[in-house]
């Protein structure tokens, strides 16, 4: 969907290794000797006395290419291969002559000279490219990180960009910790996989809240031999089982203080492969920590700029929290409301029913006696389904749904639920249209109840009382659908998706005519309970007028052992 | 029959509850006696040697579970919980311990008498499993030739099948738990065939129902089982499946 990015990396210390000095001193001695061998070959010395100029141009060269190391080498080389071969006497360091010996140390200080001073030009320029690169590093951080609106999201690209960044030191993987509002270190993000899918082992979250008291990198090793011997502050992992192959190669942790101020606002947690090698140590982080021109010091100022983004998305989150519990609390007051007046229209007519039976001045005839108990017990029905629907709605809110799901028949629920809710249904016209079979479905018999029970309620309580309504079931793939449709008067084609939101009813505010108000939990609910069994629930508008409700149920096309 | 006055010993702390099962249960002719916790209910059954048991699950003290656990333990007087819904794994677990029938809360009173008729009727004339026929509407089994009849058209049912039925009958009227009906058909390998179980229902219903969308033998209780009832739907279908 979304390329993703990627920064540059940091640029890794230079410190030299023993090949590269040996082909330094080897370039400087051939490329000197190169320019005795020529001038003694052809006799130019004396003849051309300025000669040794020719040297400055390989020590230039040097210089520019190879570093100052290099350069020096080369001028000191020349210095004494041009005493030695060609200055007479020959094959000797002696000179007599004064003014040779002037012009062989002129020769040596401009060597030296000149090399120095191409050597730092050519750091100069160096710098000037590593400060451009440091610079596009922040800017690239700030961007992917402000191209993302959620806090979330910010901090995952947050944390994909350090183990950009910090990948020349071996850093593979990321994750941002910050402190909950019980001051428990959570994992807030990390570079690749959902936050929520990490779990971090107990000695992990132990140095990980050293790290947050102390405001103190530390390290974790698997093995104390990868350990740099020079620092005295990391931990030793102790290994109680081997989990995997790859354990074994040098992999650590490096827990990052980030600080603003004095105060640390979270850990970054960074996994490192030989990490020893390319990570510096602790100690030499913290060393270098003030000074600017220390190799690590883009480390530092790349950290700063992690945590300035850390705490804004954190802050970012905090907004957002309080505006949704400062909503909610709208809500519930509003659902409150609603609910309370669910209840109450049953309990009217239940009350008016029971009172006028208990009328001693009226002579009711049997048939109204019926009708009054009739009326009581269907309303009593009704007030029995929201209170279901009531449980369903916090049981879905806790996320305590499981559905113990059996192989039915799904045609067997639904002539179940129709000859349950006949009184409900008593007078309406109910046409099915469900296959022969069985269609069987692994579903929680309860809960696939209680959603048809709530769309036929629905259907009976929001369409004119003449109107059919339609139920059918089938196969279309890997999915069983069911749908019930009716004949009123739909609804908003802008509020097909919101009648399932909780709350739709509610906020609607304004209840079209003839329609009874209600809290209209039942969609909610049913919803929740579809999508517990890895289904979906939608609404559409019915041609030649009304609104037809699908549910899809997954099939489980396992094969199991037979009977 | 039922009217010879058996007793009831009706055990809820709801004192409306009670008050409207005994009004009831009294116009039918049963003797009634009440308990408002598990302690009393337990010391009745010992006292009194009631014929039925109405025993709502949440009380206070002891537990229904509980009581259903000691009544057994000294009689075999049968029991029908009461119990509200959301709460399917007391209700089986109370069944499994050898409660007789549950009734969810809130009840209607048709489905009260109708299990306690049901219930009653099983203690003075307990199915033998071993009667040569059965007939009931237009269903006729003759066991000795396995042969099953709708409506005087012979029907196929495969062994599982048949042996599913028969335990439908000889448990006729009473509510069968998952786990009993497989046990019952199933035996030792019982396990982790629920799955099927439901199937297999589904298609002897399928065979046996003469209106497969109402249907009137065997009916299902959600979430706890299934009960095979004799009586006709106009007497019980709307009472046995409803009240949640």
């Amino acid at each position: 969907m979304k390329t993703v990015e990627h920064l540059l990396p940091i640029e890794t210390s230079k410190k030299r290794l023993w090949q590269q000095y040996l082909l330094d001193s080897l370039l400087a001695f051939v490329g000197s000797m190169l320019v005795t061998g020529i001038i003694y070959t052809f006799q130019l010395y004396p003849r051309i006395p300025n000669i040794s100029i020719v040297y400055l141009l390989v020590v230039l060269l040097l210089a520019s290419t190879r570093g100052r190391y290099a350069a020096i080498l080369a001028s000191v080389v020349a210095f004494l291969s041009f005493d030695f071969f060609i200055v007479p006497p020959l094959y000797t360091f002696v000179i007599y002559r004064i003014e040779e010996w002037v012009a062989l140390f002129v020769f040596l200080v401009d060597a030296i000279l000149t090399g120095q001073l191409a050597v730092a030009l050519r750091e100069r320029a160096e710098q000037a490219s590593r400060r451009e690169r440091e610079t596009r590093v922040l800017y690239d951080l700030l961007r992917v990180t402000n191209r993302e609106a959620e806090s979330e999201r910010q901090l995952h690209a947050i944390a994909r960009a350090v183990v950009d960044v910090l990948s020349t030191w071996g850093v593979h993987d990321c994750a941002i910790l910050q402190p909950d509002a019980s001051g428990t270190l959570q994992v807030q993000a990390s570079a690749y996989q959902p936050a929520d899918k990490i779990t971090l082992s107990s000695d992990e979250k132990a140095i990980a809240a050293w790290v947050l008291t102390h405001g103190r990198t530390m390290g974790l090793y698997d093995d104390t031999t990868l350990a740099p011997s020079t620092s005295a502050r990391f931990v030793q992992r102790v290994i109680v089982k081997s989990t995997a192959a790859g354990r074994a190669v040098g992999r650590s942790l490096r827990l990052v203080p980030l600080k603003l101020g004095d105060r640390v606002v979270g850990v970054l947690l960074l996994r490192v492969l030989d990490g020893p090698q390319r990570f510096p140590s602790e100690e030499r982080l913290e060393e270098e920590q003030g000074r600017s021109d220390a190799p690590t010091s883009f480390f530092w100022t790349f950290l700063g700029q992690v945590t300035a983004l850390v705490e804004r998305a954190r802050l970012q989150k905090e907004n957002l929290r309080i505006a949704v519990l400062q909503r909610t609390d709208v809500l519930r007051a509003a659902l409150l409301s609603s609910v309370s007046h669910d209840l109450r229209t049953p309990l009217t007519s239940i009350k008016a029913a029971a009172s006028s039976l208990l009328q001693e001045d009226v002579q009711w005839d049997e048939e109204a006696r019926r009708g009054f108990a009739l009326s009581i017990e269907r309303e009593a029905d009704r007030l029995n389904r929201l209170v279901s629907n009531l449980l369903d709605m916090s049981r879905i809110e806790e996320g305590a749904l499981k559905p113990e799901k059996e192989e039915y028949s799904l045609t067997a629920l639904i002539h179940d639920v129709l000859g349950r809710l006949e009184p409900l249904l008593a007078g309406r016209v109910v046409r099915t249209h469900l296959p022969d079979d069985l269609l069987l479905v692994e579903l929680d018999y309860l809960m696939i109840d209680q959603v048809l029970t709530n769309l036929l309620e629905n259907a009976v309580r929001y369409t004119p009382p003449e109107s059919p309504i339609d139920v059918s079931a089938y196969i279309e793939g890997e999915q069983a659908i069911v749908s019930v449709a009716d004949r009123g008067p739909g609804i908003p084609p802008d509020d097909l998706e919101r009648v399932f939101d909780k709350f739709y009813r509610v906020l609607n505010g304004q209840h079209p005519a003839g329609y009874p108000m209600g809290s209209g939990l039942g969609l909610a609910v049913s919803k929740g309970l579809v999508e517990a069994h890895g289904g979906r629930i939608w609404a559409e508008l019915r041609e030649g007028g009304g609104l037809i409700i699908f549910v899809t149920l997954p099939l489980d096309r396992r094969e199991r052992s037979g009977p | 029959m039922k009217k010879r006055g058996a007793s009831i010993l009706v055990v809820d702390d709801e004192r409306e509850i009670v008050r409207a099962l005994q009004r009831s249960l009294t116009a039918r002719g049963y003797t009634v006696f009440t308990a408002s916790s598990g302690e009393e209910a337990v010391e009745m059954v010992a006292k009194m040697h009631p014929d039925l048991l109405l025993l709502d699950l949440l009380l206070p003290g002891m537990s229904g579970l509980e009581v259903c656990r000691r009544v057994r333990a000294v009689s075999n007087v049968p029991i029908i919980v009461l119990s509200v819904k959301n709460s399917e794994r007391d209700k089986v677990e109370a069944l499994d311990l050898g409660a007789d029938d549950y009734v969810a809360k809130p009840f209607g009173m048709k489905e009260v008498l109708a299990r306690v008729r049901v219930v009653l009727r099983r203690v003075i004339q307990p199915p033998s499993g071993a009667e040569p026929r059965f007939q009931a509407g237009p269903l006729s089994i003759d066991f000795a030739r396995r042969w099953v009849q709708v409506d005087g058209r012979e029907v196929t049912l495969t062994p599982t099948e048949y042996d599913l039925l028969k335990v439908f009958i000889t448990h006729r009227g009473k509510i069968l738990t998952r786990q009993m009906l497989l046990k019952e058909v199933w035996g030792a390998d019982a396990h982790a065939k629920t799955h099927s179980l439901h199937v297999y229902v589904a298609q002897l219903r399928q065979k046996i129902e003469p209106v497969l969308e109402r249907p009137r033998f065997i009916l299902t209780v959600p979430g706890v089982g299934y009960r095979f009832t004799e009586e006709t739907a106009t007497e019980e279908s709307n009472g046995a499946v409803q009240g949640f």
